[in-house]
């Protein structure tokens, strides 16, 4: 142990020689003050409801209000309608206390219009789709698809139906506590809420450098807030720079330590030559982790400071980080060991990280689209342009029929990146497992649907598994040339 | 010299990297509470030998014992110093942050390297540069700190290679003292040199290599020893009687003002003072001549194969 905590020491003392851990620690404190000067103050109740249910009509950017699970929201399938919701006469009866828990009301007005079409290219490919075509009304067939459990017929559209549906979707893309929803009108409903089940649900205004610079733009439940601070730019951008900083501080480590003048010296210690690669290994992951655990843990406790959420969420992606290094750290070792130059060890690892991710890229997006069914969309719009002549006309489109999605990726396309992807360290994978630590905390279910967190099930046994066997092999190879060389 | 006596053995010791033989069968042992040199030209298997003593190096043949171990094995190297030859210390160290890292590695309590780590720098000089961080140490401090880190941890063994390289003449004296006193509380010093004068003045026993092969063993005396060499100098203008001399069957050689005179076995000097004498000549210089462990060294490079890095022949001429 005393061994171990000396080589320690050692690969600590190294690191923070060099000028790229100090950059990174400072940098880490100048974005944890920046965070720390961050103010969120919540939004009146009558800026706040239309907030909660903006009427995005971007197929690109879909809002959870209007994304479906069949079954009720039990099955796993994703189905983007495009409807949307309009918001007004909102009035609130405060209860005392926080804004965000008083009783609040507003009518909802759904606006499911018809129309379009499909213009096809040349190429047969669809050239702008409107995605209302295929429907006389998206909020029937979606109402019909939601309710609709597996292999089931669709069942007729009611308005005792669509009230449960607006219930279920309401709650789900707002985490408003709904009470009542009341038919008032032809697709009019008034709605009832109990406020919000968390602060974390409530629009907040974010000002910067303590209340001095207002911004507007970003007002959107303080959860999307914290979300986009922790995923997209700690766990996103800062992530990328600790990993990157990890592999060109750590690069050296090996090499450094085989120079001629130098192994010699280590490899005269009463240490197995094992040993010593395993523990400059581990010192180097130990490295990272201390870095990523400054840098998440300084924002994560500013974030706490000004908005009283303690979501672990972020800390736990430090172990998520370390591991993601671990992978690379494994392929530098390896490198290291074989040529003994830090710039082949960085060079070798980057292109190494950059094959994995696009690869788990490629996959992940050809995944989604193979599986994501956009209703209104035709997904064989060169095949209906070539049966043109014996199709009904589109505005007499059976309602009945249920579209496919858009085109679908070539299936040998999917199954080779399905191949690559089982093979190789699922870094993607990983990513959104970091991504579902922090989201599952701050955001409604229906905004971890939107972003993208549930299109698919990932195990986590397999991905953790070859990770590990990546890690294991190149490690395994290092020390089998590391304990067999010549020095 | 028996091997169970000894503290480094090796026997028909072999290295090969790939078609160059390094070492062809070494065979040697060193007593312990010796001193023993290893000299040989640069690429004539000195580092070799030394590394595969140390297990830094895998042999391809033969054996080699440490301590009456196999050579190599982890557990002996704590009873093992070594100051490798261009040695390179992390520059993010101190030198008494090096002393700890490398003592934790020795498993050393932190109290005995507290104990230690300042006796140790004291002794070889550089006690008030302790807390200094190694990238501001003179290259002779480095050197002085590399034999400190050797032996600190109180070893049985100690290897040095090349260790007064960069210290200046007072240091030299000083760290030749220093493994002196090693040598007699029962420590063995195993010194690789190119600073053949060092050699001679510090080491019991000395074995040259050349080209991977044991040329000589034994002790400087029995290295250096010269019978029957004496260098004469006469006064100005005078000249030595060398038909005489060579009548008698005296070989002599004129080197500068100053003549050699190789004297057989029964012959004596005394009949070539007592023949200058009888020519009233006037003797102003007669030294036995004793050769040099460099002498030996250079003769025995230029009769023999050029190593690796072959040495350039030069013209030397004997001095008084």
């Amino acid at each position: 142990m005393n061994k171990f905590l000396a080589m320690l020491k050692d690969s600590y003392k190294e690191a923070v020689d060099g000028w790229i851990f100090t950059v990174m620690l400072v940098l880490s404190g100048v974005v944890s003050l920046f965070v720390l000067s961050i103010s969120y103050r919540p939004i009146s109740v009558e800026q706040a409801i239309p907030k909660m249910l903006p009427e995005m009509r971007n197929i690109g950017n879909p809002q959870p209000f209007q994304m479906v699970s069949p079954d009720r929201g039990a099955s796993p399938k994703l189905l983007v309608y495009q409807y949307s919701a309009k918001v007004d006469e909102v009035a609130a009866k405060p209860r005392g206390g926080d804004i965000w828990k008083d009783e609040v009301s507003f009518r909802l007005k759904i606006e499911s219009s018809g129309g379009g079409g499909i213009e096809v290219g040349a190429d047969k490919q669809p050239k702008k789709i409107d995605f209302n075509a295929f429907f006389r009304d998206s909020f029937t067939e979606a109402v019909r698809i939601w309710a609709v459990p597996a292999g089931a017929e669709k069942p007729a559209f009611t308005d005792e139906l669509a009230i449960e549906f607006l219930k279920h979707q309401l709650v789900g893309a707002t985490r408003l506590d709904v009470t009542d929803v009341r038919k008032i009108g032809e697709r009019e409903y008034r709605v009832t809420a109990n406020g919000a089940s968390s602060p974390l649900a409530w629009p907040h205004k974010p000002s910067l450098f303590f209340g001095t610079v207002p911004l507007s733009i970003f007002e959107m439940p303080l959860g999307d807030q914290i979300h986009l601070v922790e995923n997209t730019f700690v766990n996103g951008i800062g992530a990328w720079f600790v990993l990157m900083a990890g592999v060109i501080v750590t690069a050296g480590f090996v090499p450094n330590m085989l120079r001629k003048g130098a192994i010699d010296l280590l490899l005269t210690k009463p240490l197995a030559r094992s040993t010593i690669l395993l523990y400059k290994y581990i010192g180097g992951l130990i490295f990272v982790f201390v870095l990523a655990l400054a840098a998440y843990g300084g924002i994560w406790i500013a974030i706490g400071l000004r908005t009283g959420v303690w979501a672990p969420g972020l800390l736990y992606c430090v172990l998520g980080v370390t591991f993601y290094f671990a992978i690379l750290y494994a392929c530098s070792t390896l490198v290291g060991v074989l040529t003994r130059n830090a710039l082949v060890g960085i060079v070798v690892t980057v292109l190494f990280w950059f094959v994995v991710w696009i690869i788990g890229t490629v996959h992940n997006t050809l995944t989604v689209l193979d599986n994501l069914e956009v209703q209104g969309a035709p997904p064989r719009a060169a095949k209906k342009a070539d049966a043109k002549k014996t199709e009904k006309p589109k505005n007499e489109a059976d309602e009945d029929e249920v579209p496919d999605g858009p085109p679908k990726p070539p299936r040998t396309l999917v199954k080779v990146f399905e191949v690559l992807n089982a093979v190789t360290p699922r870094t993607k994978d990983l990513d959104t497992l970091t991504s579902n630590l922090i989201s599952r905390e701050l955001l409604s279910e229906g905004e971890q649907r939107r972003e993208g967190l549930k299109l698919r099930s990932i195990d986590w046994g397999e991905v953790l598994g070859v990770a590990g066997a990546y890690i294991a092999v190149f490690l395994g190879l290092a020390l089998l040339r590391f304990v067999t060389r010549s020095y | 010299m028996p091997v169970d006596q000894s503290v480094i053995a090796t026997d028909g010791l072999c290295k090969t990297y790939g078609s160059v033989e390094a070492l062809k069968g070494v065979s040697l042992s060193v007593n312990r509470g010796e001193i023993f040199g290893l000299l040989g030209q640069n690429g004539a298997g000195k580092s070799t030998l030394i590394k595969i003593l140390l297990g830094i190096v895998r042999k391809s043949d033969g054996g080699a014992m440490l301590l009456g171990e196999t050579a190599g094995r982890s557990d002996i190297r704590k009873r093992v110093g070594y100051l490798p030859e261009d040695h390179q210390f992390p520059q993010y160290h101190t030198g008494a942050s090096l002393l700890h890292f490398y003592g934790q590695l020795y498993g050393m309590s932190r109290a005995e390297r507290n104990r230690k780590i300042p006796e140790v720098l004291e002794t070889v000089g550089i006690r008030k540069r302790m807390d200094y961080k190694l990238r501001t140490y003179s290259k002779g401090m480095k050197q002085r700190l590399g034999i400190a880190q050797a032996i600190f941890h109180n070893p049985d063994v100690i290897f040095l290679d090349e260790p007064t390289d960069g210290v200046d003449p007072v240091g030299r004296k000083e760290l030749r003292e220093l493994f002196e006193k090693l040598r007699d509380e029962g420590k063995t010093v195993f010194v690789n040199s190119h600073l053949l004068g060092e050699v001679e003045l510090m080491c019991d026993r000395v074995a040259i290599l050349q080209r991977g092969e044991l040329a000589q063993i034994g002790t400087v005396a029995e290295l250096t020893k010269q019978e029957g060499r004496y260098v004469i100098g006469l006064a100005d203008g005078e000249e030595l009687p060398l038909d005489e001399l060579e009548r008698r069957g005296l070989k002599t050689t004129k080197v500068g003002d100053r003549w050699e005179v190789l004297v057989p076995g029964e012959a004596d000097i005394d009949t070539i003072v007592r023949l200058l004498a009888e020519r009233g000549l006037k003797l102003r210089h007669l030294v036995a001549k004793k050769q040099s462990l460099e002498d030996v060294f250079v003769e025995m490079v230029d009769q023999a194969d050029p190593g690796v890095d072959n040495r350039k022949k030069k013209t030397r001429e004997v001095g008084a």
